[in-house]
């Protein structure tokens, strides 16, 4: 019987497949890739990847057509850090599912097993154009039982919006806390917090290097678990940066220091300083993932903190990602705003375009496969009536996966009902 | 009160600038302009102070 049912459908699938063409015709495309910005063209997608992009494509037969004609057409928007789909309502511990605490596990945390594709605040966000996310745990502060977080909070993950499939990398980066944030985590002392961190990786390089040993008991103990230790071997195998929520220059220093040292990869996140390092984060090949409208001394850490970072650090050669705040969950959708401070600061259009769509996709390995219009890649793609970057404009169609989304959410349904203010049904009542 | 402000596009656009704010009929601000472009005890000094926290 299971035989049959998989014969079956070895027959239907392909039929139901070839189906799958979609054109999208005669927008401006701003591909974020090496075909520039196309004029009135045409973008062929089959099984969800992008399989065409040029003027003058003739449409396959039986494509469904979407027809972009005046409006412009930008890669899907990339939402760099935050925690959709894992906080549901700040503020009450049932539904935040991001922040570790406890003293079992702090490198092992994964937040891509918590991650909830069916949070309202997915639709809210994918409609107005955001088709992935990274999404990262962080230190917990102490409950009501003591419990608190670590230096080290474990592994960020890539998800995409749709409706299948939806966790991309479970192990897309691993979030370290250092700096005056990270001294809470070590005792009150920054100093503590590098040198927690420092213990966590010579342990996790000692463990990965004599595991034979260590499961035969000839190995000395070690402060962190198993899970904890596995969980950074990916930091040394090349696949898994450190994520350093880092402000004050001379912690930058500190990280360009440490990478180099133990031959591991980084992205900073926060940043506030690290204008005044340009050149040397650019040496180093560390990312910058950092809120452009972040210009106030919040703290110590962030004293020169100033406008125009992104586009000094863009212009140094250091790869950069817009965020809004570290604490996206319901508005991930406000990165066109920050995209477009940053331009009013100074950064080139296509640039800060490009620090929302492939940049973050570069950043948490997934480059060749997301962030822009090109052959090949995942065919994730937003259709705007007007420049995407100002704040009053809002998508007319998403894609995700070359799946045209249902372009509503709770919010839209919510404004809906209560438009309806001539009905004489309560709200409960209407549609 | 002549509280006014002239911006250099559109006041709704994410990428418009306050050019020049009048408060009260004199001129508190105006971009550009070191004169009217006030800088806190707290920034002098600091690396900011050369085009960090307006």
């Amino acid at each position: 019987m299971n035989r049959l049912v998989t014969a079956l459908l070895l027959i239907v699938l392909p039929v139901v497949a070839a189906a799958q063409t979609t054109a999208i015709v005669g927008g401006k495309v701003h591909t974020v890739g090496p075909q520039g910005t196309l004029d009135n063209a045409t973008i062929i997608i089959v099984n969800g990847r992008i399989h065409a992009v040029g003027t003058g494509l003739g449409i396959p037969d039986g494509a469904e057509t979407i027809d972009a004609a005046g409006k412009l057409v930008t890669p899907g928007l990339f939402s760099p850090i935050g925690r959709l789909g894992l906080v549901e309502v700040g503020l009450s511990a049932g539904p935040v599912d991001s922040e570790q605490r406890g003293e079992r596990f702090t490198a092992g945390f994964a937040v891509a097993d918590a991650y909830n594709p069916r949070s309202t605040l997915i639709a809210v966000n994918r409609i107005e154009g955001v088709t992935r996310a990274a999404i990262v745990p962080s230190p917990g502060f102490p409950d009501d039982s003591g419990s608190m977080g670590h230096v080290l909070s474990g592994l960020a993950a890539v998800v995409n919006l749709g409706d299948e499939d939806v966790v991309d990398r479970p192990a897309a980066a691993m979030v370290v806390t250092l700096g005056e944030g990270g001294s809470h985590f070590a005792d009150g002392t920054r100093a503590g917090a590098w040198l927690t961190l420092r213990n966590a990786l010579d342990e996790a390089r000692d463990y990965g290097n004599h595991k034979e040993d260590f499961e035969r008991g000839m190995r000395r103990d070690y402060v962190h678990s198993v899970a904890d230790l596995e969980a950074l071997q990916k930091v040394f195998s090349g696949t898994t940066p450190l994520l350093v929520n880092i402000n004050r220059a001379s912690d930058i220093e500190a990280l360009t220091r440490l990478i180099t040292e133990y031959r591991i990869a980084a992205i900073i996140v926060g940043g506030a300083e690290a204008w005044m390092l340009a050149d040397e984060i650019a040496a180093a090949n560390i990312s910058v993932i950092l809120s452009p409208a972040y210009n106030l001394p919040g703290n110590f850490d962030s004293i020169n903190a100033r406008r125009g970072a992104a586009g000094i650090l863009i212009d140094a050669g250091v790869r950069v990602a817009l965020a809004d705040s570290q604490s996206q969950t319901h508005n991930a959708r406000n990165i066109t705003q920050s995209a477009g401070n940053a331009v009013r600061d100074g950064l080139a259009w296509d640039a800060a375009l490009r620090a929302i769509t492939l940049a973050p996709a570069e950043i948490f390995g997934m480059g060749t496969y997301a962030g822009s219009i090109e052959v090949g890649k995942a065919a994730d793609i937003v259709i705007w009536p007007a420049d995407p970057l100002e704040l009053t404009s809002f998508p007319d169609q998403v894609l995700i996966n070359g799946v045209s989304i249902p372009m509503v959410s709770r919010q839209t349904l919510l404004r809906d009902r209560y438009m309806q203010s001539q009905s004489e049904l309560p709200p409960a009542y209407r549609d | 009160m002549a509280d006014v402000v002239i911006w250099d596009g559109d006041p709704f656009s994410v990428y418009t600038r306050a050019e020049r704010v009048y408060i009260d009929g004199a001129l508190a601000y105006e971009r550009g302009n070191e004169a009217v472009n006030p800088m806190t005890d707290f920034t002098l000094g600091t690396a900011a102070s050369a085009g960090g926290a307006e």
